[in-house]
């Protein structure tokens, strides 16, 4: 792999980052300074667009167009709202930031504020981060102590708040339209678009919702160009990105890397193999909501182009990885409850789908499900694609679909045999 | 935005306004999407997915329902992909729903029925076990939870539609529905404690795309094909808002809205769609009675008409008419108020005519050209500042104030209440100033005199903290469109003529509209066409006459003055000095036991005929064609046959007949002979320029010692005047009758929340629970009127609509 600098995770193991005088020994709030100092919001902007970069959230759309979709002349204000409703499964990247280098993701969102000209900043923290919440609220006012944050930021005139607000621990608020409804006060239900959050978000006002690693990659781009910045990584998908290694590997945890790498590379070199060097049967690549990978496509590279021409995403690069001894309906199993458990209930094809594609799997695990049930399963799963509110529905269908896909003996076992054919048989009695 | 957007539906193009959704601009090509959750009237939530359709260029389906026109979007509505969805949606509603349809009350005009039967599967391949609400209740287990009085929700049936939480929070404006759990557990529930007793809570059950809320009064009762469906409108308050009478075998089982998108927009209130029960009320009158023996004892239509055209013949031989008096009142139609009319100014030669038996003072003959609504119902959306005084529109124009509060949350129009009392539009946002009881002349003065620059008096001698009329008056200044709205509390109000004075000025010195509301039924109705006092006596003079003997005969239709005169006691003694008493009266009633003949009063859905509603709006109404009433008669019918005995001409036999010989007499009402489905506005030519002069304030009223609380009184949103406490399905949800004292009295008196208090004059008292609320003014008693154990008018002295009472523990 070519040299690489890190971008998000330099100082992440620095003693004391989080406190603000080591951030900004570490070149700290340089990025800040430089913009306000030298820089419009319009070329903030402009840089950012010239850096390639792409949200970090999953759906990899580049973070600088969409900062452009605001519409210019509006009598209502700007919201800049930070997803850090970290819930996917299999992705813990944005918890490290913030309980980390809090600052970081502070000057990110302080700069992303001014480059779209936002006074009030809100961060939609996952409930079950605590801890994070109260770094990031100690970071905030640390920051407004220096004259970073808050009236006149650095004497330039510029006005910048930032709130943390702490979601109730649903999966749903991770979506970007459930987010501003559960900002807003209300229960956490997806939006219908159009509208876009951009025309008309938090409270009826143009907002742009951006992911904590996104926002974390600004100060760089500011400091150091987006030239540098693109360097990394490949063409279509420059910079670094953080990925989470969990599951049956030897050394599970968060690893930034280049864009692009080989996901042999990531497996072996970084992860250390497979655990107790049992064989790998498969990788979900990006997160519980994309379709999962064979062993043999063990070399694919891990960016957004490459993934989806292997038939997945890279989505939130939480990377999961299954060794021989799990059993797929199983697995299949274990996602559908999370879905089906995590539907907001709003609109019928996932409210009711997620919770049949449950009860069949369900039967299919206690050994008395039938051959039809598998491809009544995967009609279910069409009817729930593309038909729904928000991509939930479209998220709870691909860990169904590709286990079937790649392992219907295991299923059709299940279901002839009435027991397992990798562990011990079924587990339901 | 005025620009059209042309698109493409199925091969065909339509022209329509940028902002109009996909589903309408379908609709306008007579394609129909099927749908659960959206209606026009409410905020699309895209939830159902039911109306998926197919946009080229657009990678997924789109709710048709949610996403507005884009130029040049072609769309299909039958596409494969379409029909796979919507089966697909089908599907999925009907995993986890009941298909209990052979006891469903839904069935026969289900959505959900008549959906699967045109775009479902035909068969099921759900196979699992369906999730199932039960609730437990006192070691029993019901699929059905008590939403509220009248409202019952089975949860299973549910396929979460949202429309009757948008109903709840987006009309009435109450937060008492919502949604509980997630995911496929997701239900609609209350929280405990709270009721869902709103208003406009009967929309919910109506407009339920399957059973789930059903109405306690309407379930398990008939089935939908077996009833019969006759258009009608709703006399219970002034608004005339289009009903479907919907009966079976002379039976009434409902009331469901008929969508008049002038009018009432397909909204009815609880009051009107449960007042139903009406007609068959326990007290209803279905045959004539006749005193003998002192006793009120039944007898046939023959010996009452006999008995009274006898009566009369003499009257007429002797040329004694003047000493014949009639009563008439807001319930009857306006072909039985011109009937009245004619028969005693032609037959009898009576001109003492009235209707206004609520009112201590008659309303003044130029009054008459003010009293309704300036503009249409539906202009009240556009209207940007209300002030009301002396009116609730919440209680008294349920579904006009729908209008408002479209105006005030959607179009963030303000409204004002200047008033003795908190009043309220749901939770949306209003001002509330508060003045004494009875200071509105003076409050508007101050108002007009602040308004115009001119030095104001000083409020003092009133009680009136002039902040919030001060702030009132600067915004009045710069305000757009400015309503002022006046309502019961105005023909109620001791100082009428200087209020009266007060609102035209006011209207004058900020060029608002003016709308003088009356709130009961076909007020003014019966008041255009023939039972205003124009030439005769007023029902305050009659009272006068009679006393002094020169009215010896009077007839009441439909009115019952022991209940609704402010002076009880006096009104039974007068009454009492009669020598003949002819009361025509849907129910048996306090009036109707001192009368000489009773005969009984058809009522809806009785008869046909027309109404005129508070914007003139005149609406026709159709009786049912099987009744098991055969004796009840309208007012027309019954002078009808009292004419033909005396051989007198007058005979009328139908409502067309006589809406023919009204058409004759008035010329401006020339659209009554047609009515559309939809009535017409009939535009009486108005006396312009009224100018009443300058009137002086009446001193403000200070109490004594023994009697220091001031009494006030108020209607309820579910009952208001006598006949809706015959129904016995409005009294379960009106809640019972209540006083409401401030919290410093209440400590005073040593009184805590929910005592039964006595509250008295010298002679007699009300015995009621009070509410300890900041709601009222201190040394003021507000009770809710209209229960006939303890009725207010007892307390109260003739000429005066308040009076001073007492309050001691009971």
């Amino acid at each position: 792999m070519a040299d690489f600098e890190k971008i998000l995770f330099k100082n992440i193991d620095f003693p004391d980052q989080d406190k603000i005088d080591i951030y900004i020994k570490n070149g700290g709030y340089n990025a800040l300074r430089k913009a306000l100092d030298s820089m419009s919001p319009e070329s903030v902007t402009e840089e950012v667009i010239k850096s390639g970069l792409r949200g970090r959230g999953g759906a990899g759309f580049p973070t600088g167009r969409k900062w452009t979709f605001l519409p210019k002349d509006s009598k209502r204000p700007v919201y800049l709202t930070v997803n850090a409703d970290e819930s996917e499964p299999g992705t813990f990247k944005d918890r490290e930031l913030i309980e980390k280098d809090p600052h970081l993701v502070i000057e990110g969102t302080l700069l992303a504020a001014y480059a779209i000209k936002c006074g009030q900043a809100y961060i939609y923290i996952r409930g079950e981060f605590a801890f994070g919440a109260r770094q990031l609220n100690k970071a905030i006012e640390e920051a407004r102590a220096k004259g970073f944050l808050g009236k006149n930021i650095l004497g330039k005139g510029v006005d910048i708040e930032i709130i943390v607000h702490r979601g109730g621990g649903a999966y749903i608020c991770g979506e970007e339209t459930a987010l501003l409804t559960s900002l807003e006060g209300n229960q956490g239900y997806p939006r219908v678009k159009p509208p876009f959050p951009a025309i008309s978000g938090l409270y009826s006002a143009p907002t742009i919702i951006n992911n904590v690693e996104t926002l974390s990659n600004i100060p760089y781009i500011i400091n150091k160009g987006a030239e540098k910045f693109s360097a990394f990584g490949t063409a279509k998908s420059p910079g670094t990105k953080i990925f989470c290694l969990s599951g049956h590997i030897n050394k599970p945890g968060n690893y930034e890397l280049p864009m692009g790498i080989p996901l042999r590379e990531l497996l072996y070199e970084y992860g250390g193999g497979i655990k107790d060097g049992r064989n790998l049967k498969a990788v979900i690549p990006g997160g519980s909501s994309v379709p999962l990978l064979t062993a043999d496509k063990v070399d694919v590279r891990m960016d957004f182009e490459s993934l989806a021409e292997a038939g997945t995403m890279l989505g939130s690069a939480g990377v999961i990885v299954i060794d021989e001894t799990v059993c797929m309906v199983r697995a299949a199993y274990n996602l559908a409850r999370f879905y089906q458990h995590e539907s907001c209930g709003q609109c019928t094809p996932c409210r009711q789908g997620t919770y049949w594609i449950l009860a069949i799997l369900e039967r299919i695990e206690r050994g008395r499900g039938s051959l039809k049930d598998l491809d009544k399963l995967l009609e279910i799963c069409e009817n729930i694609e593309g038909n729904t509110i928000c991509p939930l529905g479209d998220a709870a269908t691909p860990s169904v679909k590709s286990t079937i896909h790649h392992f219907r003996d295991e299923y059709e076992y299940h279901i002839t045999e009435q027991k397992c054919k990798v562990s011990m048989g079924p587990r339901f009695e | 935005m005025a620009e059209n957007i042309t698109i493409t539906v199925d091969g065909r193009t339509v022209d329509v306004p940028s902002g109009t959704l996909i589903i309408e601009a379908a609709r306008k090509l007579g394609i129909e999407i099927p749908t659960f959750c959206y209606d026009d009237r409410l905020r699309p939530v895209g939830a159902c997915r039911m109306c998926l359709v197919e946009v080229e260029k657009m990678p997924k389906l789109i709710a048709s329902c949610a996403t507005p026109v884009a130029p040049n979007m072609i769309v299909h509505t039958d596409s494969e992909k379409v029909v796979k969805a919507r089966k697909g949606v089908l599907e999925f509603l009907l995993i986890n729903h009941p298909l209990d349809c052979p006891t469903c009350d839904k069935g026969g005009e289900c959505p959900l029925q008549d959906n699967t039967y045109t775009y479902g599967p035909a068969e099921s391949r759900y196979g699992e076990n369906k999730i199932r609400f039960i609730e437990d209740s006192k070691n029993q287990k019901f699929d059905d939870i008590r939403l509220g009085p009248e409202i019952f929700l089975n949860r299973n049936r549910c396929i979460m539609c949202f429309k009757c939480v948008r109903i709840v929070r987006d009309l009435a404006g109450e937060a008492d529905l919502g949604v509980f759990q997630r995911g496929s557990f997701a239900n609609i529930n209350v929280l405990e404690e709270i009721e869902l007793d709103d208003e406009f809570s009967g929309n919910t059950v109506e407009y339920c795309p399957v059973g789930a809320l059903t109405s306690k009064s309407f379930r398990y009762k008939i089935r939908e094909w077996l009833l019969k469906k006759s258009p009608s409108v709703c006399n219970l308050c002034s608004d005339g808002c289009n009903m479907n009478i919907e009966w079976s075998r002379g039976e009434v089982f409902r009331h469901m809205a008929r969508r008049n998108s002038g009018v009432d927009d397909g909204w009815l209130c609880d009051r009107g769609r449960y007042g139903f029960d009406l007609s068959r009320a326990q007290d209803r009158l279905v045959r004539p009675h006749i005193r003998r023996d002192n006793k009120l004892q039944a007898c046939s239509w023959d010996e009452a008409s006999a008995l009274l055209s006898k009566h009369l013949q003499n009257i007429i031989d002797t040329n004694k008419g003047s000493e014949v008096a009639a009563v008439g009142s807001p319930i009857l139609s306006n072909e039985e108020a011109f009937a009245i009319r004619r028969f005693f100014s032609d037959v009898v030669k009576s001109e003492n005519v009235d209707f206004q038996t609520e009112y201590p003072k008659p309303i003044e003959p130029e009054l008459l050209d003010l009293i309704g609504l300036d503009g249409s119902i539906k202009d009240l959306e556009s209207d940007s500042t209300f002030v009301f005084i002396g009116c609730d529109p919440a209680v008294e124009h349920p579904v006009v104030s729908l209008r408002i509060r479209k105006a005030v949350s959607t179009y963030k129009a303000k409204a004002v209440f200047i008033s003795s009392h908190d009043k309220k539009l749901g939770y949306f946002p209003i001002t509330n100033i508060r003045i004494p009881f009875s200071a509105e002349a003076a409050a508007v003065n101050y108002l007009v005199s602040r308004i115009s620059g001119k030095t104001t008096g000083d409020m003092a001698d009133f009680k009136i903290d002039p902040d919030g009329l001060n702030r009132l008056a600067d915004n009045l200044k710069n305000a757009g469109r400015i309503h002022i709205i006046a309502g019961r509390e105005f023909f109620n109000h001791p100082d009428r003529a200087a209020l009266l004075v007060g609102l035209i000025k006011l209207k004058k010195s900020t060029g608002a509209k003016l709308s003088i509301l009356p709130p009961q039924g076909n007020f003014i109705g019966v008041s255009r066409f023939g039972l205003f006092p124009s030439l005769g006596h007023s029902f305050e003079n009659m009272l006068e006459r009679i006393e002094s003997g020169e009215i010896k005969t009077m007839f009441v239709f439909g009115a019952n003055p022991i209940d609704e005169y402010p002076d009880r006691k006096y009104i039974h003694d007068v009454l009492k000095n009669l020598e003949f008493l002819v009361v025509v009266s849907p129910f048996a009633n306090a009036t109707a036991s001192l009368a000489s003949v009773v005969l009984p009063q058809a009522m809806l859905p009785d008869y046909g005929g027309t109404f005129l509603n508070i914007e003139h709006r005149a609406q026709k109404f159709t009786p049912m064609t099987e009744n098991p009433h055969s004796d009840v008669k309208p007012a027309w019918a019954i002078l009808g046959e009292l004419s033909s005995l005396l051989d007198m001409g007058n005979i009328w036999y139908s409502d067309s007949q006589v809406r023919k010989v009204m058409i004759d007499t008035i010329k401006e009402i020339e659209g009554l002979d047609n009515l559309p489905d939809n009535g017409v506005v009939i535009r009486f030519p108005a006396k312009d320029g009224y100018d009443p002069g300058d009137v002086s304030l009446a001193e403000p009223e200070t109490p004594g010692i023994d009697y220091p609380y001031i009494m006030n009184w108020t209607p309820s949103a579910h009952h208001h005047g006598w006949i809706t406490e015959k129904s016995d399905n409005l009294m379960r949800i009106s809640g019972k009758q209540i006083a409401w004292m401030h919290p410093d009295d209440a400590a005073r008196e040593e009184i805590s929340d929910g005592q039964v208090l006595r509250i008295g004059t010298a002679e007699t008292a009300l015995n009621l629970p009070v509410i300890i609320t900041t709601g009222v003014n201190k040394g003021e008693i507000l009770i809710v009127n209209s229960f006939s154990a303890n009725p207010v008018n007892r307390l109260l002295k003739k000429g005066r609509p308040t009076t001073f009472v007492s309050v001691r523990k009971s």
